[in-house]
C-alpha cells in the first residue's frame, strides 16, 4: 500500500471513529455523573482520531515531500486535526467531555466534505505555493481556525444555556469565560496569520495588501473577533450579543474556505481547488 | 427582552445640550463612545463584503467591464455608488475614518490616565476586604508585614503602605499593551494612505526576445499615488529571453503548474532568473513575475497580396487550460478589418461547450478565428481595449481554424497564415515605499496585543492588624480586573512564596 493511500485510510478511519464517538459523546451529556466511564472512553477516543489524522498529515507530507497544505483538501484534514487537537489540548487541564459532541461534529462534516468533495490526489506544489511562508501561514491560520471552532461550538452552547437547555452543562457564564479565553488564545495567531500572508503577498504578488477576496474574508473575519474582544467589556453587548457576534466571526471563516475558495477566482485559487 | 434592554438604552442617552460647544462634546463622545467603536467595526466587516463579490477596478479593469456588459440594467447604479471600487470609495473611507477618529478619541484619555497611574500610589485597602475574592485569614507565628512587602516588591507588585495594610498593584503592562496595540493601529492606517500616496504600481506584458524599459508609455496598466514623482522611477530596462513553463502530465492535478522561470538580462548587461516568489529589485523598485500566455503570431495579407499585418498578439487565458482570447485590429485597410480568435493550446471538441482546450502546454494548438469588416470605431476618439473588438458596425466575413503553418485563404482573397506560437510573461512592477513602515506597525501591534491580551490588572490587599497577645493574624484578598482572571492564583503564589502555606496540584478541574 502506497503511503499516500495508507493517509486517506487512516481519515476513514478518523471519521468512522468520529461518527461512533458521536454516540458515545451523546451518552456523557445525558448523564449527570461527571466522570463516567462513557466519557473516559469517549476521550480516550478522540485521542486515537487525533492520532490517526496526524499521521495521515505526516504520511502526506512523506508522500509529496512538502508540508501537507497544498490544497483544499489538506487544508481541511489539517484543520480537522487542528480543531481535535485544541479540544484535547484543553482537556489535559480541563474536564470539557461535555463539549466533545459539538467537536466531532464539526469535525465529520469537515473531514466528510474533504473526502467527498474536495479530494485531490498528492502531488507537487504549484510554483505561487513554493516558498517557506506556506508553512508559516499557512499552519497559523490552522490553528486559529481550530480553536475558533471551539469558540463557536462554545457560543452556541453559550445561547442555548441561557435559554435554559442543557441543564447539566456549566453555567452560561463560565462557558462565556471560557469562549472568551479560546478567543484570547486563537486571536493574536490569527493576526499573525494575517500579517505573516501580507509580508508572503509582498514577495509573491509585489503588495502587501490587494483585496483580494480572500485577503478580504481574513480582514472581515478579524474585524469580526476584535469586535468581540471589544464587545465583552461593553455593557449591553456582553452575553448573548457577543456571542451572536462570535458566532458571525465563525460564519466568515466558513464563508472564506468554502465560498471564497471553490467559487469567487482571485489571486488565492490554485489548481486542485 | 431584547427590546426592554434597547428601550432603557435609548432613554438613558443623554440629549444634545442646545448650545454649539455642548452638540460638540455630545457628538464627539457619542463618537468616541465603545458602543460606536463596536457598531463602526462592524460596519467596517459589512462594507467590506461587496468588493470581496464584485470585480473591483483595482484588480482588473477588464473583469470590471465584462460584468458590465453582461449586467447592464445594474452597471450604472452599482457605478454610482463605487461598487466596483468599494476600498477606495467615499463610504468605505468614511466608516473607516470615524473608526480612526473614535480609536484616537480613545486612545488619547487612555493615555493620560495610564501616564497619571505612574504617579500616584495604589490605593488604600478597602474596610470590609473580607468582602472580596479569596478572601483568608491566617494565623501566623513568625512573619511581619516588612516581610510580606519586601516579598511583593521583589516579585513585581507596586505597593502602597498604609500603617497595618497594605495594596499590591500588578499588570500594568496590560494597558501599555492596549495602548500600543491601538496607536499601532492608527499608525499602520497612516502607513497604508501614505504608501497609497507615494506608491507606483504597473503591469506589463513582454513577449519572448521583447524587452521591456520603464517608461510611463511601455505599461499596459500604470497607477500611481497622487504623489508620486513620475520623473523620480528609477531607469532600467530587461530582455525577456526565454519563458520556461511546465504542467503536471500524470492523472493526478494534471494540468497543475509545476515550474514559471522568466530568464531575463537586466539593462543589457545582468543574467537573471525570475520566479514566481522571487522578485528581483532596482533601486527600490521591485519586479515580480505575475502570469504568463500565449501570443499566437499571425500574417495576413489582403486582397492585392500586400502584407498588412504580421506580428504576434497576446492572448489572455480564460481558464487553467489556457483557452485564450484576442483580437486583431486592421484600422488601416479600407474597410477595416478585425479578427476575433481564441487560441486553444491543447484543442479538443467537447460535445456540450465546442471547441475547448483540456491541457495548458502546447499539445494540439488551434486558433479559431471570426472575421469581421466594417467600421472598428478606433476613430471616434474613445480609448478602446486592445483585447475588445466591437462589431456593432461589422459584419462577419467567415470563421476557420488553424494549426501552426496553416494558412486560411478566404473567400475574398486574403490569406491569413498562422505562423506559430510564442510565449509571454506579464510583470508586475511596484514600488511602494510604506511597506516598512506598514511591517513596524503590524509588528508593534502583535506585540501591544501579547500584552494586552496575556497580562491581567489585578490586586492584593494584605492587613495585620497589630494584636496585644497570642499570634498575629494576617488577612488577604484581591481582585481582579477582568472577570476571566483568578485572583486565587496570585494569593496562592503569594502565601506560597512566604512559606505559609505548600500547594499541591490541584484536583479541580472544571471550567
Amino acid at each position: 500500500m502506497s503511503t499516500n493511500s495508507l493517509s486517506n485510510l487512516l481519515v476513514y478511519f478518523a471519521i468512522f471513529l468520529s461518527a461512533f464517538n458521536i454516540i458515545l459523546f451523546s451518552i456523557t451529556l445525558s448523564q449527570s455523573k461527571k466522570q463516567s466511564r462513557v466519557s473516559n472512553i469517549a476521550m480516550a477516543l478522540t485521542w486515537l482520531i487525533g492520532t490517526f489524522l496526524a499521521v495521515a498529515l505526516i504520511l502526506r507530507a512523506v508522500a509529496a515531500q512538502r508540508a501537507p497544505m497544498g490544497n483544499m483538501y489538506e487544508f481541511a484534514v489539517a484543520s480537522a486535526t487542528a480543531i481535535i487537537f485544541a479540544f484535547l489540548f484543553i482537556s489535559i487541564k480541563k474536564d470539557i467531555s461535555w463539549l466533545g459532541i459539538f467537536i466531532i461534529v464539526p469535525v465529520i462534516i469537515l473531514l466528510g466534505l474533504a473526502v467527498i468533495v474536495l479530494y485531490t490526489e498528492s502531488g507537487p506544489l504549484v510554483p505561487a505555493l513554493k516558498s517557506s511562508w506556506l508553512l508559516i501561514h499557512v499552519s497559523s491560520a490552522i490553528i486559529s481556525y481550530g480553536a475558533f471552532t471551539i469558540n463557536f461550538a462554545l457560543s452556541i452552547l453559550y445561547l442555548l444555556r441561557v435559554k435554559g437547555k442543557l441543564k447539566s452543562l456549566p453555567s452560561p457564564d463560565r462557558i462565556d469565560e471560557f469562549s472568551y479565553k479560546v478567543v484570547l488564545f486563537a486571536f493574536p495567531i490569527w493576526t499573525f496569520a494575517v500579517i505573516s500572508g501580507a509580508i508572503w503577498a509582498e514577495s509573491a504578488w509585489g503588495r502587501y495588501w490587494g483585496w483580494d477576496p480572500k485577503e478580504t474574508w481574513a480582514f472581515i473575519t478579524w474585524i469580526i473577533y476584535a469586535a468581540y474582544l471589544h464587545s465583552r467589556v461593553t455593557v449591553g453587548w456582553k452575553g448573548t450579543k457577543a456571542a451572536w457576534v462570535s458566532i458571525f466571526g465563525y460564519a466568515a471563516i466558513v464563508f472564506n474556505f468554502f465560498v471564497i475558495n471553490i467559487w469567487v477566482t482571485g489571486l488565492h485559487s490554485y489548481a486542485g481547488v | 427582552m431584547k427590546k426592554q434592554i434597547s428601550a432603557k438604552q435609548r432613554t438613558e442617552t443623554p440629549l444634545p445640550p442646545l448650545d454649539f460647544a455642548g452638540f460638540l462634546r455630545w457628538t464627539w463622545r457619542q463618537l468616541t463612545s465603545m458602543n460606536t467603536a463596536l457598531l463602526l467595526l462592524l460596519l467596517v466587516a459589512l462594507a467590506a463584503i461587496p468588493g470581496s463579490l464584485l470585480p473591483q477596478r483595482t484588480a482588473s479593469i477588464l473583469k470590471v467591464n465584462n460584468w458590465k456588459n453582461e449586467n447592464p440594467s445594474l452597471a450604472q447604479i452599482f457605478d454610482n455608488l463605487s461598487l466596483f471600487d468599494v476600498y477606495g470609495s467615499f463610504w468605505f473611507s468614511a466608516i473607516y475614518i470615524l473608526l480612526m477618529i473614535s480609536l484616537i478619541g480613545c486612545v488619547i484619555p487612555r493615555l493620560k490616565v495610564y501616564w497619571q497611574s505612574f504617579n500616584e500610589q495604589p490605593q488604600s485597602p478597602p474596610i470590609k476586604i473580607e468582602r472580596f475574592e479569596g478572601y483568608r485569614k491566617i494565623q501566623l507565628t513568625n512573619t511581619s508585614l516588612n516581610k510580606i512587602e519586601a516579598e511583593l516588591k521583589n516579585s513585581g507588585w507596586r505597593i502602597n503602605r498604609e500603617g497595618n495594610g497594605l495594596t499590591a498593584e500588578k499588570g500594568y503592562a496590560r494597558e501599555a499593551g492596549n495602548l500600543v496595540f491601538h496607536a499601532s493601529m492608527i499608525f499602520l492606517t497612516i502607513a497604508l494612505a501614505l504608501g497609497a500616496l507615494f506608491s507606483y504600481r504597473g503591469t506589463v506584458i513582454v513577449k519572448e526576445g521583447n524587452g521591456f524599459a520603464n517608461t510611463l508609455t511601455q505599461y499596459d496598466d500604470f497607477r500611481a499615488g497622487k504623489l508620486f514623482n513620475i520623473e523620480s522611477m528609477p531607469n532600467f530596462f530587461f530582455t525577456l529571453n526565454d519563458f520556461v513553463v511546465e504542467f503536471e502530465r500524470s492523472i493526478n492535478q494534471t494540468g497543475s503548474p509545476r515550474k514559471f522561470e522568466a530568464d531575463i538580462t537586466l539593462n543589457g548587461k545582468d543574467d537573471l532568473m525570475v520566479l514566481v516568489n522571487k522578485p528581483f529589485n532596482v533601486a527600490g523598485t521591485k519586479i515580480y513575475l505575475t502570469g504568463h500566455g500565449y501570443a499566437p503570431r499571425v500574417e495576413i495579407l489582403n486582397q492585392k497580396q500586400e502584407i498588412v499585418y504580421s506580428d504576434s498578439i497576446t492572448f489572455l487565458p480564460q481558464d487553467g487550460n489556457f483557452t485564450s482570447t484576442g483580437v486583431i485590429k486592421i484600422p488601416d485597410e479600407k474597410p477595416q478589418l478585425g479578427i476575433k480568435a481564441s487560441f486553444l493550446p491543447t484543442a479538443n471538441i467537447d460535445p456540450m461547450n465546442g471547441p475547448i482546450s483540456t491541457f495548458p502546454a502546447l499539445d494540439n494548438p488551434q486558433l479559431f478565428m471570426t472575421l469581421w469588416q466594417g467600421d472598428l470605431g478606433v476613430n471616434e476618439g474613445i480609448a478602446q481595449s486592445i483585447y475588445r473588438l466591437d462589431t456593432t458596425k461589422m459584419t462577419e466575413l467567415g470563421i476557420e481554424e488553424l494549426k501552426p503553418g496553416e494558412t486560411w485563404k478566404t473567400e475574398q482573397g486574403m490569406e491569413i497564415k498562422f505562423l506559430g506560437v510564442e510565449q509571454f510573461a506579464s510583470f508586475q512592477v511596484a514600488y511602494e515605499p510604506g511597506r516598512f513602515l506598514a511591517l513596524i506597525g503590524a509588528t508593534l501591534a502583535m506585540l501591544g496585543m501579547f500584552f494586552g491580551l496575556g497580562i491581567q490588572r489585578r490586586k492584593i490587599w494584605v492587613l495585620m492588624p497589630k494584636v496585644q497577645n497570642g499570634p498575629s493574624v494576617i488577612e488577604i484578598a484581591g481582585l481582579a480586573k477582568s472577570d476571566s482572571h483568578d485572583i486565587n492564583k496570585d494569593i496562592d503564589k503569594v502565601l506560597q512564596k512566604l512559606g505559609i502555606i505548600k500547594i499541591e496540584k490541584k484536583g479541580n478541574r472544571s471550567i
